[in-house]
């Protein structure tokens, strides 16, 4: 039978049949169900059927199998029933195959059949009759019997399954093979026999072109590479189907067949290790003889068995040898699959490979480029040049050359290294470059000089007269280049840039003039106009803006040309001119500068004309068309306060919560929460009413219009003394604009009411409510639903109320939800201050290390550093923790509590240095200074008690807790009981002895020799 | 041997020796077969019980470990299921469908034919994709006390969970430096996982997303490790601030990876950087 496989030994191929295992297993099963039989003729002299079977062996071992069937058919002969009977027969079949007497073999298999319908050898029977009948030309038959055979159980059955396949698909019946094999490959890939199947289904499928269902099971069968024998017969199928998707255009599925392809001599090496595994096993086996030399038949026949497989893996290891290396095909179609998805690490990384697999200079010339080629693709120049300059080095004239210096130079260029790509540019141009792309290196050459001269960071003016130089070099040389209209604009535009509006506006006339309908007119319009603000010819200013408009209405540069006419009116004082050209000019902005300059400066002139009704509008438009915009909010604050100023209030607040409410159930909007500050501000106070009412301004106009002179003579009548008003009730005008049931009942909406509630009660002066308030966001909403602000907020709740792990849960969904908020800095330094609460200092200094620089801290750096110092100090580096701590308290910007934490904490170092006296010293500049953080002011007394005890001065500690205890505010604080306590255990106050004040003061009474430094 | 004994016929002759067992029917090495008997572990020895002729009466014998070529031990249930989950990259699956096994079934684990194995090295591969770095390591140990040169790489790989977990980074860079990068098996894979996660704690960015994408590019069907792989090549992308790319990661994980332990966080990057 034709194998369907690609080497012999993944099919079932029966062409001999049974060897001498089978006949000493058999020996067994004869040996013992004879014996009664055998003792019985054994006592008249002649052979027992043991006897005879054990002959009959012998001569099998030796090949005789006349002989051997002699024998066998004297031991049935004997009569044995039961399953002497199924060997025997079996034995004997199996004795007539290799006999090559087909007949009689098929006749005994059939034997074995029929007396044993269920005998343990019903399978091997039936595959040997299927193999007599393929070779007796009859196909048919054989097919049915080895579906017989299949439907078993076990490994044989399932060979006889392999086998029953291999026929269905020789004989054109593909789906049927497919379908008698995929049962065994049901439960996954995770023996030899589902190795093989699928192995055949993959060969079955993609010859059928089915490339999904053979991609499919090619993966697994990559997953259980460990079990394949021949891993050559992967790499071609892989190859050959990965070829067919690549062709399809379905290149991921491509890359993941490529991906099975492993270097060649990582496969020699496996298979090496392989063979070498079974030649340990055979020498084992061998050894196990020593022990049990009776089981010489059965281990024979399993290293049989496993030299036979060694021999196989060993020729296929042979083959596989002396094939081409199939990897650098494949790797290089990986890279060209890669590099057209876009995916440039993964072309980096397979040329890489290439690199380090592959001798042939050609394949290496290509992999230095490319990778330094995808380096400039990803922009990344420091990984670029290096690729490229060592492409350059080994290939000085290669290929690439010229492409490698360009690209060198173009992505310095992108990278803003502007110095290093005029360095390259000019280098390759100085070198006498003439290859296709001398006339771009020019060009970018002079861009380099002139981005140089531009760069805000470090502008270098005089590399504009560079650029205009080489600028000109391009024209000279290339006068038709491609590049030629845009160095004619750039000349003008770099005299522009150096302040020389004479020479730019003779070059951008020039240029305009040359090129009416060029790509950069518009632009020198809008300069040239500009050349004339900066001659503060106001009139041609606006003059030429209003003749640009006419010739490139709604062209780019449209907002900038409207915008260049306010600035033209506000500098004639003409405010309603110029606020209209502002107004105008935000119709078209695109840019955010260009927007936020616009609408302030509009404002300005409104200001000005105290329109407040055209701000609320401008600002109420402006918020609507780009509630994105970073200036959105100021926006609806600017709207807000012009209603406020226009004696709106109600509006006011109604337009606040409008726009409150608009994104109340969107984390990611920052401003609600600043919103909800502002309407609860202004709902805070009780609105005033406007100093001229409307009404009675218009009824004193009224009254201004009849006769003076009666109003003059009369008395003003007697003013009524103000009704009293009710109470002002800041939260139910709060709750007439936002309330549960306006704000919904999402968590969000939730939570942000009572934030607003909480900003509402903190601006009437009821703190504990707020913190009452803020407390239950932190209890009953999950961090997942929170925004930004509100998990900042309640990280810090967690972490004051002692509950490091939840400020952690708050302070990471920050981190992870919101990782370019402004409060992450507020996330780091609190995860900094939560590992501080669990004792895991090292912890701390990576977040707050973390916090500088990932989130580039500004608003909690005094608090990082601290907290840096406070997780030193918990580490015993003293000196280090010192350093910090004496330079928060150093720094003026951050005078406040920090301050005061900061010298407490040197406080606390100097102490565990042993040095109570100095440790004093800082405590007392706490409590002499920063009265106002009474969180820091009270343990500062309480460790200075306890300084000044160890130093044997319990008096001056008492003195100092009295001191604490005789200030109203410390003495109502909760930590106060501390200080009682330590008090109760210190000597009492002396009773005043007036004698002695005449002496002078005691020295307890005296003020501390310790000189007290000023904050 | 016969000249007429071929490769074939020596296949099918261990085909055959194999029909006969049962269940957990027990080969020797030197082909003796115990048929379905009971077993326990006693030290280097398996306590075998069999039914002795005529099923009245039973005999316990001990037979050593290095006697025994194979115990055809019931595939677990749990297996395919497993194996089904970790093509689908579901490491919490897998792990509800092995722990069970692997700590229980631990007692037969170096006998021959034993599953364990092969539930272990699932539940290694979960392990680490879940980022459960000490358990993995843990496991790693076990498996490597096998001494099956099957397992080797994937135990050394695993045990390199321990010097990332404190730190130890260039431990870890030696480790996964000493097994072959391509070409490998398993274990050269998780090596690389680790090795990317030791890269990105030193913020070698550019290494750690070599390592993470070579295990996208040549270990694509390692499902259980694609899911992490991406998520690490995701974050180095981010440490090279191409959060294109990184999105693009995220992406790849929330669409072919759903069932991933990455997924749910994965999902809140894309949007996030979509939404910058």
């Amino acid at each position: 039978m034709k194998s369907l496989f690609l080497t012999g030994n993944t099919g079932f191929e029966p062409k001999g049949f049974i060897p001498r295992s089978v006949i000493a297993a058999a020996l067994q099963v004869i040996g013992v169900i004879l014996m009664g039989s055998s003792q019985a003729t054994g006592a008249t002299g002649e052979a027992t059927p043991d006897d005879l079977f054990k002959t009959g062996a012998a001569a099998f071992q030796s090949g005789d199998y006349a002989g051997a069937a002699k024998n066998f058919e004297a031991v049935l002969a004997a009569g044995p029933t039961g399953e002497a009977l199924d060997t025997i027969l079996f034995t004997l079949a199996s004795t007539y195959f290799n006999q090559k007497n087909l007949p009689k073999a098929e006749e005994y298999y059939g034997r074995c059949l029929k007396e044993s319908p269920e005998g343990k050898n019903k399978i091997k029977a039936l595959i040997a009759i299927s193999q007599i009948q393929t070779q007796t030309g009859r196909k048919a038959e054989a097919e049915q019997t080895l579906k017989k055979a299949s439907e078993g159980s076990g490994d044989l059955a399932a060979r006889a399954r392999l086998a029953q396949a291999s026929m269905l698909a020789d004989g054109g019946k593909p789906a049927e093979a497919v379908a008698a094999l995929k049962p065994m490959i049901a439960g996954g890939i995770k023996d030899d026999l589902s190795v093989q199947a699928a192995m055949a289904i993959v060969e079955i499928e993609s010859k059928q072109g089915h490339l999904d269902e053979a991609l499919k099971l090619l993966d697994q069968l990559q997953a259980s590479s460990d079990l394949i024998d021949n891993p050559l017969q992967l790499d071609i199928l892989a190859v050959r189907i990965g070829d067919g998707l690549l062709a399809k255009g379905e290149r991921q599925k491509a890359l993941r067949m490529y991906a099975i392809v492993r270097p060649k001599q990582v496969v020699i090496d496996l298979q090496k290790k392989r063979i070498e595994a079974i030649e340990k096993t055979i020498t084992d086996n061998t050894a196990t003889l020593q022990k049990n030399p009776k089981n010489f038949m059965e281990v024979n026949a399993a290293n049989a068995r496993l030299k036979d497989d060694q021999q196989q893996l060993t020729k296929v290891l042979e083959q596989f040898e002396k094939l081409p290396d199939t990897e650098v095909p494949v790797r290089l179609r990986q890279a060209k699959a890669y590099d057209e998805l876009d995916q440039k690490w993964e072309t980096i990384l397979i040329w890489e490979s290439l690199l380090d697999s592959s001798k042939d200079p050609k394949v290496r010339e290509d992999a230095l480029f490319s990778i330094g080629a995808a380096y400039c693709s990803l922009g990344r120049p420091d990984d670029a040049v290096p690729a490229l300059d060592k492409y350059v080095a080994e290939y000085p004239n290669g290929k690439y050359a010229s492409q490698s210096e360009y690209l060198k130079g173009a992505v310095a260029l992108e990278a803003g290294d502007f110095a290093k790509a005029e360095t390259i540019f000019g280098t390759r141009l100085q070198k006498g470059d003439s290859s296709a792309l001398a006339a771009d290196m020019h060009f970018l050459l002079a861009n380099t000089e002139f981005a140089q001269g531009a760069n805000p960071a470090n502008p270098q003016p005089g590399k504009y007269k560079e650029a205009i130089e080489d600028y000109n070099a391009y024209l000279s040389k290339f006068p038709s280049g491609k590049f030629a209209e845009e160095c004619t604009y750039r000349i003008p535009l770099c005299s522009f840039q150096l302040g020389d509006y004479g020479k730019a506006l003779e070059g951008f006339q020039s240029y305009v003039k040359k090129f009416p309908n060029g790509t950069f007119t518009g632009d020198a319009g809008y300069r040239i106009a500009l050349c004339y603000q900066a001659a503060n010819k106001y009139d041609d200013v606006i003059r030429l803006c209003d003749e640009w408009q006419k010739k490139h209405e709604g062209e780019v540069m449209q907002a900038e040309i409207l915008s260049l006419k306010g600035d033209a009116y506000a500098a004639k004082e003409m405010p309603a001119e110029s606020a209209a050209a502002y107004r105008a000019s935000l119709n078209f902005a695109e840019s955010e500068e260009l927007l936020k300059y616009s609408l302030f400066e509009a404002n300005k002139q409104y200001q000005k004309l105290n329109k407040w009704n055209d701000i609320a509008e401008m600002f109420g438009r402006f918020a609507d068309q780009h509630p994105k915009h970073p200036a959105a909010v100021a926006a609806v604050y600017w709207v807000s306060k012009a209603k406020i100023k226009d004696g709106k209030p109600e509006e006011a607040k109604k337009y606040l919560a409008e726009n409150i409410l608009k994104n109340i159930n969107d984390r990611r909007q920052d401003a609600v929460e600043m919103l909800l500050t502002q309407l609860a501000q202004t709902c805070s106070k009780r609105p005033r009413p406007p100093l001229i009412p409307k009404e009675s301004s218009a009824s004193n106009a009224h009254a201004s219009a009849t006769p003076a002179i009666a109003e003059s003579a009369a008395t003003p009548p007697p003013r009524p003394s103000p009704t009293p008003q009710p109470p002002y009730d800041s939260d139910a005008d709060f709750a007439k604009y936002l309330s549960e049931s306006t704000a919904g009942g999402s968590p969000l909406a939730k939570a942000r009411l009572r934030f607003g509630q909480g900003q509402l009660a903190g601006f009437t002066k009821r703190q504990e409510r707020q913190k009452e308030l803020m407390a239950s966001i932190y209890k009953e909403f999950p961090a997942d639903q929170l925004s930004a602000m509100l998990l900042s907020e309640c990280g810090q709740i967690a972490l004051a109320q002692g509950d490091p792990n939840k400020a952690e849960a708050f302070f990471k969904e920050l981190m992870e939800s919101f990782p370019k908020s402004d409060l992450l800095e507020y996330a780091y330094c609190g995860m900094g201050e939560a590992a501080l609460a669990k004792n895991q200092p090292a912890e701390a200094i990576k977040w707050f290390d973390d916090a500088v620089e990932k989130a580039n801290a500004d608003a909690k750096l005094a608090d990082i550093t601290f907290g840096k110092g406070r997780a030193l100090l918990d580490l015993g580096k003293y000196e280090e923790a010192k350093k910090i701590f004496e330079q928060v308290a150093a720094t003026k910007e951050w005078r406040g509590e920090v301050t005061a934490k900061s010298l407490m904490a040197l406080g606390e170092l100097e102490e565990k240095r042993g040095k109570p006296d100095a440790a004093v010293q800082y405590y007392q500049r706490v409590y002499v200074a920063y009265q106002r953080y009474p969180s820091v002011v009270i343990p500062a007394y309480l460790k200075a008690a306890d300084a000044f005890v160890k130093l044997g001065k319990p008096g001056d500690a008492a003195k100092n807790l009295r001191d604490m205890l005789s200030k109203p505010r410390l003495a109502a604080s909760p930590l106060a009981a501390e200080a009682r306590k330590k008090l109760e255990s210190l000597p009492p106050e002396p009773a005043p002895q007036p004698s002695q004040a005449a002496q002078g003061p005691s020295p307890i009474s005296s003020p501390s020799p310790i000189p007290l430094a000023t904050p | 041997m016969s000249p007429r004994f071929t490769a074939t016929t020596s296949v099918l002759l261990a085909a055959i020796a194999a029909v006969t067992l049962r269940a957990q029917d027990i080969t020797t090495t030197d082909g003796q077969v115990y048929t379905n008997p009971s077993i326990r572990r006693s030290g280097d020895m398996i306590m075998v019980k069999i039914t002795v002729a005529g099923g009245t009466s039973t005999v316990e014998m001990g037979l050593p470990i290095s006697r025994i070529a194979k115990v055809a031990f019931t595939e677990p249930p749990e297996l395919s299921k497993a194996i089904e989950a970790a093509s689908k990259g579901n490491a919490a699956e897998v792990l509800s469908l092995t722990s069970d096994y692997v700590a229980k079934q631990g007692d037969l684990k170096d006998v021959p034919g034993s599953w364990w194995p092969e539930m272990a090295r699932l539940q290694l591969l979960a392990l680490a994709a879940s980022g459960k770095d000490a358990e993995c390591a843990d496991l790693a140990r076990q498996i490597g006390a096998l001494k099956n040169p099957s397992m080797e790489s994937l135990s050394r790989a695993g045990a390199l969970f321990t010097p990332l977990s404190s730190s130890d980074l260039e431990a870890v860079l030696v480790g996964a430096k000493a097994l072959p990068r391509l070409g490998g098996d398993q274990g050269s894979a998780l090596a690389q996982i680790v090795l990317g996660k030791a890269l990105l704690q030193k913020k070698d960015f550019p290494g750690a997303l070599r390592a993470f994408l070579t295990i996208k590019v040549f270990y694509p069907s390692l499902s259980l490790l694609q899911p992490p792989a991406l998520a690490g090549a995701a974050e180095a992308y981010q440490g090279l601030k191409d959060e294109k790319r990184a999105a693009q990661s995220y992406d790849d994980i929330v669409k072919n990876w759903p069932d991933s332990p990455q997924a749910s966080l994965a999902k809140k990057k894309v949007e996030i950087l979509a939404h910058p």
